[in-house]
């Protein structure tokens, strides 16, 4: 809809200029007296609205003179306004004087209009953005970085952890590995397996995988299966998953729903259906990304199974730093068999946990490799029992390999 | 006929030849041709004053025509009085409101007392009716630029470039309104391509000193 409203306002300007043959425009003589150089000070002043502002109401939103449509362009993508910097480095493009700046910027704003939308999830969006900055600028050096970042359709980027899991509660302690493949099938369109094993290697009674009062850890195989559509504004993730251990068999499923873009509101539901009675929570969450390399969020997470209902608050950084990440999530008020979608995985722990965090650490080794290390602390306690409340750990390192697009994708 | 009587024949004929006019032919010549021809004599002397009474005398006459209205005007802009010039332009303009001239002519004492909102009106004015007038559109420019409103001045600027590649003054204003915009890279390349065929461009070497 803007792109179209642009569009006419272009058409009626340049209707208009014909009609004057060419000439700038005659209205707003007062308005334009000066204006460049009110812009300039403004600018200099850091008020970057302001200085965009002086441009606009002088000139208008599709002014005849390839300098304002430039610096207009300028201070839209210095506003982060990637739309409408592209919109007027277009229309610079084919004003009279137009310089190797307007083609040059135009990618720059096309660029940031793919990270835009990739931010909104809308990938195909993105894609194209891309692959368009580039066709306008060869050498433009973000573009392959965000076509980098989504990689090729379709793809796979297959990761493999291993970890280490203690409880002072028990003395136990177990090794995990876990197996996950997202496959990127359409940009729109994905699939998720995972498969998750837990052996006990101490203090282990050997009965129930997680489930044993005297020890946290025992034998159990998760099974994870999903998929994702995510479009712009708008993500939905589906998850069936199955927890067998020697006692039980726990199946479940979960289902997460994101509105909006760089802030918006996600709203997680999981239930599963476990021998003592079934396991369900609610989890809302409000995000917000306020730089593409700052994301917050803060919600609660409500459990309600055969223990009682419970409500704990949940609050999660993310920072992105160069080639490094960062993600902390953490929660205080109990919880109980917490199920995460970003692994995904369940904290199948016998036993309720009060309060407790994850930090994750992802470093790009390569165009190719990621590897992540991950502590887990969660602060157990099992209401009812004499067992005194203990502590939960859990090292684990990961490895990502992300085929790169290289040519597949257009480039 | 002896020889001096021809030679006194000679110098009566050129005699009269150089005598003033007769006043029979004075009588002849209507009087606001004679102050016509007085007020060319003392523009030509850039006595001013002196034309624009010739001119005044001739209306007082009744010959107050288009023709004594506009030479008021351009009489009054070259003895200074821009207002009176303004004045006459408009009231050449009323005369023949058609006509490109007078509305051509107010450009100049506007431009010459700085009336840069004026100017871009009278100019705007001409080109409604010529709309390729270079005149025009190069006071039109110089309005812009003046009245600090660069862009519109790069513009037009930039098509008198197009349309008359060699003359100089639109180069060198091109480059004064691109400096003003703080393109300095572009505005030192026109003003060094018009010192490279103009060596002493004042206006272009100050626009390069300026930078």
């Amino acid at each position: 809809m803007t792109k179209h409203r642009a569009a006419v306002v272009l058409a009626l300007t340049l209707v208009l200029g014909a009609s004057t043959g060419g000439l700038a425009a005659a209205q707003d003589p007062d308005r334009r007296a000066g204006a460049w150089d009110r812009s300039v000070k403004a600018e200099q002043a850091n008020d970057l609205p302001r200085a965009r502002a002086a441009l606009a109401e002088a000139y208008g939103e599709a002014p005849d003179s390839y300098e304002v449509a430039l610096r207009l362009a300028w201070l839209s993508l210095r506003l982060k306004k990637g739309e409408a910097a592209a919109t007027l480095y277009r229309l610079a493009a084919r004003l009279d004087g137009a310089g190797p700046e307007a083609t040059q910027g135009l990618a720059d704003a096309l660029t940031l209009t793919g990270f835009d939308a990739f931010a909104r999830g809308d990938r195909a969006t993105a894609r194209a953005r891309w692959l368009e900055a580039l066709r306008v600028n060869p050498s433009c050096a973000d573009a392959p970085r965000g076509l980098d970042l989504i990689g090729p359709v379709p793809t796979v980027t297959p990761e493999v952890w291993g970890g280490y899991l203690t409880s002072s509660q028990s003395a136990s302690a177990a090794q995990a590995i876990y197996l996950h493949a997202p496959a990127q099938v359409t940009d729109q369109v994905g699939v998720r397996f995972a498969y998750r094993h837990i052996g006990s290697t101490a203090g282990s009674t050997g009965g129930g995988a997680t489930s044993t009062s005297t020890s946290l850890f025992g034998q159990q195989d998760e099974f994870y299966a999903g998929a994702t559509f995510a479009r712009s504004y708008l993500g939905v993730q589906v998850i069936g998953f199955a927890l067998r251990s020697p006692d039980e068999t726990v199946p479940g499923a979960a289902m997460a729903l994101r509105v909006g873009a760089r802030y918006g509101v996600s709203l997680t539901a999981a239930s599963m259906s476990r021998s003592t009675g079934a396991n369900r929570q609610i989890m809302p969450q409000i995000y917000v990304w306020p730089t593409p390399y700052v994301g917050l969020t803060t919600g609660a997470r409500v459990t309600n199974d055969s223990d009682g209902s419970t409500t704990s608050a949940v609050v999660g950084a993310t920072v992105i730093v160069g080639r490094a990440l960062v993600d902390l999530q953490a929660h205080t008020g109990t919880e109980r068999w917490a199920f995460s979608m970003a692994g995904p995985t369940v904290m199948s722990l016998f036993a309720s946990s009060k309060y407790g965090g994850t930090l994750t650490a992802g470093f790009e080794l390569s165009r190719t490799a990621s590897l992540y290390l991950q502590a887990q602390y969660e602060h157990i306690t099992q209401p009812g029992t004499s067992v005194q409340d203990g502590r939960y750990t859990g090292l684990s390192v990961g490895f990502r390999w992300s085929p790169k697009a290289g040519k597949k994708d257009g480039r | 006929m002896t020889s001096l009587t021809r030679a006194c024949l000679v110098l009566a004929l050129l005699a009269a030849s150089l005598a003033p006019a007769s006043p029979a032919r004075q009588q002849s010549e209507p009087k606001t041709a004679v102050l016509y021809r007085e007020s060319y004599t003392l523009e030509a002397k850039q006595d001013y004053a002196g034309a624009l009474a010739k001119i005044r005398e001739i209306r007082q006459a009744g010959g107050g025509s288009y023709f004594a209205t506009l030479r008021m005007a351009w009489l009054s802009y070259l003895a200074g009085d821009y207002k009176a010039s303004a004045a006459g332009y408009t009231e050449a303009i009323a005369a023949e409101p058609r006509a490109i001239e007078p509305k051509l002519g107010l450009t100049l004492p506007l431009l010459a007392g700085r009336n840069w909102r004026e100017l871009e009106r009278a100019c705007r004015d001409v080109l409604a009716l010529d709309a390729r007038n270079a005149i025009a559109r190069s006071r039109l420019a110089q309005s812009f630029y003046w009245a600090a409103n660069y862009p519109d001045a790069a513009s037009t600027y930039r098509q008198l470039v197009a349309d008359y590649p060699s003359d100089l003054d639109h180069r060198t204003g091109l480059g004064w309104a691109l400096l003003r915009m703080g393109r300095t890279a572009e505005a030192r390349q026109i003003f060094e391509g018009v010192l490279a065929v103009s060596p002493d461009n004042v206006n272009a070497k100050q626009g390069l000193a300026a930078q």
